[in-house]
C-alpha cells in the first residue's frame, strides 16, 4: 500500500510539471501583451514587465476592428452550428436505426472521407463557388454544414442513437408512430447531450478555421477574427506586445466556451476512440 | 409518409430561415462596382502598414471631396496580396485600380487583365515619369504601369551610436562612398559582443551579438552586384549575368559579412532584430540598408522619439550605385473601369501626381515618380523641408536617386519572377552559410534556369 | 433478413402472404425513410467529396489557370512534378518528416499523461482541463505564440535554456531544429489525444489486471500485457488521425515560417496552396493534390492491413 502511494505521488508530481509546461505559454502571452514594445526587445528578457501597460489592449481595441471581425465570425458560426447539429442527428438517426439498402456502403463512404485531405477538393470546390459568385462571401464556409457536417459528426451522432435502448423507438412503432415522430419525440430529446458534444466541436472548429476564411473572403469588412489576427501581423510584425495582446483577446473567448462546455467537451473526446 | 413530408417542410424552412440569414449577411458583393445616383464608384487596393493605410485613406478623402463625381472605395489587403488578386480574378470581382506585385505584371498583362497604358501615357494626358520607373517588357510594347511612387536605396544609421565610438558618419556624396573595406572597417568598429568585445578582438563572441554593425545586405543586395559591374540580366533583358565572375565576388562579398566578419545577423539572427525604428534607437543595429520608405518609420521615431537619424549612400565596389523600385499602380480590365474610362483615368492620374500625394511623400513614405520633383529647388523645398527629412538628404537621395539609380529588371525583364523563383530559395543557402556563391550559382541557380529556359539564354 | 426467410418459409398460406406484403410495405417505408433522413449526408458525399475529387482528377490533367487559357495536357503536370519541381521532393521529405515526428510524439506523450492520470491521482479534472486547453487555442493565435516563445533572443524557451545553463537553440530560424521546433509545439497540444487515451484506459478490466498481479506479474507485465492490448483500438485511431491530420500540416508554415529557413518547412499543402492561389497554376496544383491524397491512401491502407497483427478488438464489445 505504501509503494502505492509513493507511485502515485511521483504521478502526481509528473502530472504537475507537465501542467506547468502546458500552462507556462499562457503566462508568457499575457507578460509580453503587458510590455513596451521596448521592453520586450531588452536582454536578457524579463520575467515580468515593469509597469503593467494595460494601454496595448486599449491600442489593439483601436487598430483592430474586434467588435466587426467578432460579428462576422459570429455570421458564420450561427448557421454552422444550427446546420450541422441538425442534419448530423438525421443522418445519425438514419445510420443507426433504419434499415435501406445500400445503408452500410453509404456510412463507409462518408466514414472514408474523414481520411481524404481537404487539398484534393480544395481546387474544384474554391472554382465551383468562383462560378457562383460565392467568393467573398460567407456562402462556401456556411452552407457545406447543412450536409451532416462531415464524417465525424454523422459518426458521432450514429454512435450516440446506438447507445438508445433498440425497444423504445420499437414499440412506438409497433403503437403506430412514424419515423418522424419517433426522430423528434422520442429520441431527439435523448440525443441533447450529443447535440452539445457537436455545438461545442462545431463552435471550436469555425472559431479556430483560418483556411476556409482565408481562401474564401477578400474583403476586410468581412474578415473572421482569425483573418483579423492574422492581417495584424502583417501590418505589426515586430510589436509583439501588440500581437500578444490581441492574441489573447482572440484566445479567452475560446477558452470561456469551454469551460462552460467541458463535460461536453471531455464527453465527445471520450466517445470519439472507443468504438473507433 | 405525411410525417416525412412533415420532416422535409421543416428542415427546409429551418435551411431557408439560414440561408437567408448567410445570403442577406455575406450575399452582397462590396465590389464597390454600384452606380448610386450617378455617382461612379470606383475600388482600389493596396497593401501596406498602418501609417501607410492613414495615409492612402486620406489621399482618397481628398479626391472623393474633390470629385462629387467619383468616390473611390479603398481596400488594403495585408499579407497575401498576389493570392488574393488570384481569388479576384477567379470570380471577377477584381478591383478598378490598385497596387499591383511586379513579377506578376508581365503575365497579366500579356492575359488581358491588366490594361495596357501605353496610349495614356503617349497621350500626355499624364505628366511625364522618371523614365526608369515605367513598366515596360516590350521595346514598344504595351505599358502596365509606371511607380507610383519611386524608392531607392540607402544607409541609414543612428547619429548618436557613430558620436559615442567616433567613427566619422558614412559619406552622403556618391563620389566619395566607401570602399567595400573601409565600410567593413566601419562595421567591426560598430558591431560588439554582450561582453563589449569588437569582430577583431580574441575572445569575441559571435553568437551573442548586442550590436550589429550593419543588417539588410543580403535581403537587397541587388546594388552590390551592379556596383562590381556584374548583374541578373543585362538592360535589354537577353543575357543572363548571375553567372558572371563579377556578380558571384559580390554575392560572396555579402555573405562573408555575416560568416567572415560577424558585422551583420545571419537569417537565423533576423528574429532577433525588431523593426528598424526599434533597431536603430535600442542600437540593436548600427547601419541598416533600406529602401526610401523606411524614411516613414523612421522620420516618426525622429520627431517622435528623438532618433538622431542619419542617411548616407551605400558603399561602392567598383562604381557608387544603387537600384530602385516602386509599386506600380495598375488598371484593371474590369467592366466597370472600362464603363468608366474616364473616371477611372481621373483617379489615376490623381494618385500619380506627386502634387497630390504630397503627403506621402511629405511623410517619408514615397518620393516623386517625376523627374522635375528632383531638380527644381521650389519642388525639392515642397516636399522635403520638414522635421521628417534630414539636411544630407538632398545629395545622400536626391541627387543619388537622379545619378546612381541602375534600373531595376522588375521593370523591363518578362522572366524576372520565374528567375526570382529559382534565385532566391538558391540565395538561402548562401546566406545560411551552407555554401558559396560560387557553388550557389554555379550548381543549383545556372543549371536550373537552362532547365527551365532551354537555350534561351544560353550564349 | 431472418425476418424475410421465416416468411418464406411459410409461403402458401393466405394469411402469411398479407403478412408478408404489409412486412414488405413496411420495409419499403422504413428504406425510404431512411433515405430521406439520411439524405443531408449522402447528397454531401456526391456534392462536397466524389463531385470535387473528379472535378479535381480532370483538372489535374489540365494547365488550368485562374488567368489565361487552359488546355489539355495528358500527363505533363505529373512527369513536371516528379522531374521538374523544385520543391516537391523536399516538400515531400519535409512532410513525411513532420507526419511521423509529430505523431510518434504526440502519441506517445499523450500516452503518458493518460497513464498517469489514470492512476486516480488527486485533482484528475483539474489536470484533464489544464492538459486540454493548448487544444483549444485557435491554430493562428497558437503560432503566433509560438513563434515569439521561439524567438531566440527574447522567446521564453531559451530564456528557460539559458536559466538552466544549456545551450541556447535557433528553433524554427534554423533548418536543422525547424522542424522538431514544430513537433515541439504538436505536443503541447497532444491533450485531446491524451483524453481519448484516457477513457480508452478506463475501460481496462480490472480483473485481468488483478490477475496478473495474482500470478506475481510486475507493473510492466500490466502494462505490457494487459494495458496495451486493450487499448489497441485507441491507439489505432489516434495513429491513423493524427498521420492523416499532420500530413496535412498548412498553419505552421503559412503563419510562422513561409515554407523556411531555406524550405525546411515547406509543408506538402503549402505546396499546394502556392501553387494554387499564388501562381495560379490550378492544373498543377490538383496533380499535386492526388498525389498526396494516393500517398495518404496507401499509408492508411497499410496501416488497417497491419492492424489485423496487433489491433485486438476485445470480448467486451
Amino acid at each position: 500500500m505504501k509503494a502505492k502511494t509513493i507511485k502515485k505521488n511521483i504521478a502526481l508530481i509528473i502530472l504537475i510539471i507537465g501542467a506547468l509546461i502546458s500552462f507556462i505559454p499562457f503566462f508568457w502571452l499575457i507578460r509580453s501583451s503587458l510590455m513596451t514594445n521596448v521592453e520586450i526587445f531588452e536582454f536578457p528578457p524579463k520575467l515580468l514587465p515593469e509597469d503593467f501597460i494595460w494601454s496595448n489592449y486599449t491600442e489593439i481595441f483601436s487598430i483592430i476592428n474586434f467588435g466587426l471581425y467578432v460579428k462576422n465570425t459570429l455570421y458564420i458560426l450561427i448557421p454552422c452550428l444550427i446546420g450541422t447539429v441538425f442534419t448530423s442527428c438525421l443522418c445519425g438517426y438514419a445510420f443507426a436505426r433504419l434499415r435501406f439498402p445500400g445503408r452500410n456502403i453509404w456510412f463507409g463512404a462518408i466514414i472514408a472521407t474523414m481520411m481524404l485531405p481537404p487539398a484534393v477538393t480544395l481546387i474544384p470546390t474554391f472554382m465551383m463557388w468562383s462560378k457562383l459568385g460565392g467568393i467573398n462571401t460567407y456562402w462556401p464556409l456556411v452552407f457545406p454544414s447543412f450536409f451532416g457536417g462531415g464524417g465525424f459528426f454523422i459518426f458521432l451522432m450514429r454512435q450516440f442513437f446506438l447507445n438508445i435502448p433498440k425497444e423504445l423507438d420499437e414499440s412506438a412503432l409497433i403503437d403506430g408512430a412514424s419515423y418522424f415522430q419517433i426522430f423528434t419525440k422520442i429520441l431527439l430529446p435523448l440525443v441533447k447531450p450529443a447535440m452539445l458534444v457537436i455545438g461545442f466541436f462545431t463552435f471550436t472548429n469555425v472559431w479556430n478555421d483560418f483556411f476556409g476564411p482565408l481562401i474564401y473572403l477578400n474583403d476586410e469588412s468581412k474578415f473572421t477574427l482569425a483573418l483579423g489576427l492574422l492581417q495584424l501581423k502583417g501590418s505589426y510584425s515586430s510589436d509583439w506586445n501588440l500581437m500578444m495582446a490581441a492574441a489573447a483577446v482572440m484566445v479567452i473567448p475560446a477558452v470561456l466556451i469551454f469551460f462552460i462546455g467541458q463535460r461536453y467537451f471531455i464527453e465527445g473526446i471520450s466517445l470519439t476512440g472507443i468504438k473507433g | 409518409m405525411v410525417r416525412i413530408k412533415q420532416s422535409i417542410t421543416i428542415f427546409s424552412i429551418l435551411f431557408l430561415i439560414t440561408s437567408l440569414i448567410t445570403g442577406c449577411l455575406g450575399g452582397t458583393d462590396a465590389t464597390g462596382t454600384t452606380k448610386k445616383d450617378g455617382v461612379v464608384q470606383l475600388k482600389f487596393t493596396y497593401w501596406g502598414g498602418p501609417l501607410e493605410k492613414k495615409a492612402i485613406e486620406g489621399l482618397i478623402k481628398d479626391f472623393n471631396e474633390s470629385h462629387p463625381k467619383i468616390q473611390v472605395n479603398p481596400q488594403q489587403v495585408q499579407g497575401s496580396y498576389l493570392e488574393k488578386m488570384n481569388t479576384m480574378a477567379s470570380s471577377n470581382t477584381l478591383p478598378d485600380l490598385g497596387y499591383f506585385s511586379e513579377g506578376s505584371l508581365p503575365t497579366w498583362l500579356e492575359n488581358g487583365k491588366i490594361k495596357d497604358l501605353k496610349p495614356l501615357f503617349e497621350s500626355g494626358e499624364i505628366n511625364e515619369k522618371l523614365d526608369y520607373a515605367i513598366f515596360q517588357f516590350d521595346d514598344d510594347g504595351p505599358i502596365g504601369g509606371a511607380s507610383v511612387a519611386n524608392e531607392v536605396y540607402n544607409i541609414y544609421y543612428n547619429k548618436d551610436l557613430f558620436d559615442e565610438k567616433n567613427i566619422p558618419y558614412p559619406p552622403t556624396k556618391a563620389e566619395d562612398a566607401w570602399t567595400w573595406e573601409e565600410f567593413i572597417d566601419v562595421a567591426k568598429k560598430l558591431t560588439v559582443d554582450r561582453n563589449g568585445k569588437h569582430p577583431d578582438d580574441s575572445g569575441f563572441d559571435p553568437k551573442n551579438i548586442k550590436t550589429y554593425g550593419v543588417n539588410n545586405f543580403s535581403l537587397r543586395y541587388e546594388p552590390y552586384i551592379y556596383s562590381n559591374g556584374g548583374g541578373i540580366v543585362s538592360l535589354d533583358g537577353k543575357d543572363i549575368l548571375i553567372d558572371e565572375p563579377e556578380t558571384i565576388e559580390a554575392l560572396q562579398k555579402i555573405a562573408d559579412l555575416m560568416y567572415v566578419h560577424h558585422v551583420m545577423p545571419k537569417p537565423s539572427d533576423l528574429s532577433t532584430i525588431p523593426n528598424v525604428d526599434t533597431a536603430l534607437l535600442t542600437k540593436r543595429v548600427g547601419m541598416t540598408l533600406d529602401g526610401q520608405w523606411a524614411l516613414q518609420e523612421l522620420g516618426k521615431a525622429k520627431v517622435d522619439k528623438n532618433l538622431n537619424l542619419g542617411i548616407g549612400v551605400l558603399p561602392k565596389f567598383k562604381e557608387p550605385v544603387t537600384s530602385s523600385e516602386g509599386t506600380p499602380i495598375v488598371v484593371f480590365d474590369t467592366k466597370n473601369s472600362k464603363e468608366n474610362w474616364d473616371e477611372t483615368k481621373e483617379f489615376l492620374k490623381f494618385i500619380m501626381d506627386p502634387e497630390n500625394s504630397l503627403p506621402l511623400i511629405q511623410s517619408g513614405l514615397w518620393m516623386p515618380n517625376e523627374v522635375q520633383w528632383y531638380k527644381d529647388p521650389e519642388l525639392i523645398k515642397k516636399w522635403t523641408d520638414n522635421p521628417v527629412h534630414p539636411p544630407e538628404y538632398k545629395e545622400a537621395v536626391i541627387d543619388w536617386a537622379m545619378n546612381n539609380v541602375h534600373q531595376n529588371p522588375n521593370y523591363y525583364w518578362k522572366d524576372r519572377s520565374k528567375v526570382s523563383q529559382i534565385l532566391t530559395p538558391a540565395l538561402d543557402q548562401l546566406w545560411s552559410g551552407e555554401k558559396s556563391a560560387e557553388e550557389v550559382v554555379k550548381d543549383d541557380i545556372m543549371p536550373k534556369i537552362e532547365k527551365q529556359f532551354g537555350d534561351k539564354y544560353s550564349n | 433478413m431472418n425476418l424475410e426467410k421465416e416468411i418464406k418459409v411459410g409461403t402458401g398460406v393466405p394469411k402469411a402472404i398479407t403478412k408478408k406484403t404489409k412486412i414488405r410495405s413496411l420495409h419499403r417505408k422504413e428504406a425510404i425513410a431512411g433515405y430521406i433522413f439520411a439524405l443531408p449526408a449522402i447528397l454531401g458525399l456526391l456534392l462536397w467529396t466524389i463531385g470535387p475529387m473528379i472535378a479535381s482528377l480532370i483538372m489535374s490533367f489540365t494547365n488550368w489557370k485562374i488567368i489565361g487559357a487552359s488546355e489539355w495536357v495528358g500527363f505533363q503536370n505529373y512527369v513536371n512534378i516528379f522531374t521538374n519541381d523544385i520543391y516537391f521532393k523536399k516538400s515531400l521529405w519535409v512532410t513525411f518528416y513532420f507526419a511521423f515526428g509529430s505523431t510518434l510524439f504526440t502519441l506517445l506523450s499523450a500516452l503518458i499523461v493518460a497513464l498517469l492520470m489514470n492512476m486516480n491521482v488527486k485533482g484528475q479534472s483539474v489536470f484533464r482541463t489544464m492538459y486540454y486547453l493548448p487544444v483549444i487555442v485557435p491554430a493562428v493565435a497558437s503560432n503566433i505564440l509560438w513563434l515569439w516563445l521561439f524567438n531566440p533572443d527574447f522567446g521564453l524557451l531559451n530564456t528557460i535554456l539559458d536559466f538552466l545553463g544549456l545551450p541556447t537553440l535557433m528553433w524554427i530560424y534554423d533548418e536543422s531544429t525547424a522542424i522538431p521546433s514544430l513537433i515541439l509545439l504538436s505536443i503541447w497540444s497532444c491533450g485531446g489525444t491524451a483524453l481519448i487515451f484516457l477513457a480508452g484506459l478506463q475501460d481496462v478490466p480490472k480483473q485481468l489486471l488483478e490477475a496478473v498481479d495474482i500470478d506475481g506479474g510486475n507493473v510492466w507485465h500490466k502494462f505490457r500485457y494487459v494495458t496495451i492490448p486493450t487499448i489497441t483500438p485507441v491507439i489505432f485511431f489516434n495513429l491513423i488521425m493524427g498521420l492523416i491530420g499532420s500530413f496535412q500540416a498548412f498553419t505552421q508554415a503559412y503563419v510562422m515560417t513561409e515554407g523556411g529557413p531555406n524550405n525546411a518547412t515547406f509543408f506538402y499543402v503549402y505546396l499546394i496552396f502556392r501553387e494554387a492561389f499564388l501562381q495560379n497554376n490550378m492544373g498543377y496544383a490538383s496533380a499535386l493534390a492526388w498525389i498526396l491524397f494516393i500517398i495518404i491512401a496507401l499509408f492508411t491502407l497499410f496501416i488497417f492491413r497491419s492492424s489485423k497483427d496487433w489491433v485486438h478488438y476485445g470480448g467486451a464489445k
